[in-house]
């Protein structure tokens, strides 16, 4: 692939860019392997015509001017100031496959163990993260308790499970993999993760329960931490950029 | 290919409306009742701050504040300024920022519902201690619900488009 200077230099305005290109899959991600900053530069994409030197916002979708981006830099949006694309390094996939499956680990272990033990005058109660889910369902409370099922048991499961698939299939090579709608449905789950929020009420409910009776921890409550804290860390290092296909086609050049 | 997106400043600015209205059950009425040794509590969301403060652990009072007070209220009248300034071309950069802002902390609201089943199932000890669900929680989880995919709807390209009527 060549680019003149005076393509890279020229500006074009950025809503006809859009509509003129939609240059939606023109992301490219370089790897650090590769030693030239021409070999960073090559696309795999080349083969989209002339799509390829322009980026689309995922924020504002106005056209960005693709260029070739030194390790640890990022290119933002002109207009709204996001990250439109940044240098990636092979090794970000491995981290995030291994945190996800450390996290789906956690989550068996703080499905099964209680969290935490109540008791008043010798009277004792435990309750796993279920027990709440159960009890809001048989006082009538149906749907406040199927959303606490969903946010704190069923869409933590799926989030981590998706974003391990992902990562495997990435690492792995699977070219049956559907790649784009995966992430789409990893970026719409991750909102629903509420594990964090999960352990913080649970802190909040320690506290409220500490004045009425004796409260104890139990082991499930560790597991809740560690699953909140792989939550997050998948949350804040998943990017789309780095399960595109074009990742998979630079992978397989190299 | 221009798109008609109109429907999506309606059915945002109808979710939100409906958030709105309510909201004002779901703070009025009692979330939950704890009865301890035959007395029966109401606690409603600011209740249960208050409950906390004054047992001086204020930090945790702080996120709870944060979390069922400032949070819903915040989203909804975030909302609202997004969809009264839809279609200006000023603060485009700070409008995005609050549609990303509301998209990351909305769903701590969630910090409640989450603390009443805890309570719940834990609470279930016989005359000694029982704690019960009541309707405001139902309207709490309402409006967190109705604010989420109202912020989900409002897509951040809707604040950068031009000439786009509100009305279809």
């Amino acid at each position: 692939m060549s680019r003149s200077r005076e393509a890279r230099d020229r500006v074009v305005p950025c809503r006809s860019a859009v509509e003129l290109l939609g240059a939606w899959h023109g992301v490219m991600v370089s790897k650090p392997s590769e030693t030239s900053q021409d070999a960073a530069l090559m696309p795999s994409s080349t083969t989209e015509g002339n799509s390829e030197a322009w980026l689309r916002c995922p924020e504002c979708e106005a056209s960005c001017r693709d260029r070739v981006l030194a390790p640890h830099t990022d290119l933002r949006c002109g207009r709204c100031g996001i990250i439109v694309k940044f240098h990636a390094e092979a090794h970000r996939v491995q981290w995030l496959w291994a945190i996800a499956t450390a996290g789906l680990l956690f989550w068996v272990l703080a499905n099964v163990e209680p969290i935490l033990t109540f008791s008043v005058v010798g009277n004792e109660q435990s309750n796993e993260i279920v027990t709440g889910v159960k009890n809001l369902w048989s006082e009538g409370y149906g749907p406040v308790g199927v959303l606490v099922f969903w946010g704190a048991i069923a869409a933590p499961a799926l989030h981590l499970a998706l974003v391990w698939i992902l990562a495997a299939g990435t690492v792995w090579a699977w070219p049956w993999l559907p790649r784009e709608r995966l992430t789409r449905w990893v970026e719409w789950i991750s909102a629903w993760n509420l594990v964090p929020v999960y352990a913080v009420a649970t802190l909040v409910a320690v506290v409220k329960l500490d004045m009425l009776g004796q409260v104890f921890w139990k082991q499930g409550a560790v597991w809740v931490l560690l699953l909140a804290i792989c939550s997050l860390l998948v949350g804040q290092w998943f990017n789309a950029d780095l399960f595109s296909g074009k990742r998979l086609e630079a992978d397989d050049a190299a | 290919m221009p798109r008609n997106e109109a429907w999506r400043w309606q059915a945002t600015a109808a979710l939100v409306l409906a958030g709105l209205i309510l909201y004002v059950p779901a703070n009025v009425l009692p979330v939950m009742t704890m009865t301890i040794t035959g007395q029966v509590q109401p606690l409603t969301i600011w209740g249960g701050v208050m409950e906390l403060y004054d047992t001086g652990l204020w930090p945790m009072a702080v996120i709870v504040f944060a979390a069922s007070m400032i949070v819903p209220f915040g989203k909804l009248a975030t909302l609202v300024i997004l969809l009264w300034t839809h279609g200006s071309e000023r603060y485009q950069r700070q409008r995005s920022a609050l549609l990303r802002l509301i998209h990351r902390v909305g769903s701590w609201s969630m910090v409640d519902i989450f603390l009443l089943s805890t309570l719940l199932a834990v609470g279930q000890l016989g005359a000694l201690a029982s704690v019960r669900a009541k309707p405001g929680a139902f309207y709490f989880a309402t409006v967190m619900i109705l604010t989420l995919v109202a912020a989900e709807i409002y897509k951040p390209r809707l604040i950068w488009q031009r000439s786009l009527s509100r009305s279809a």
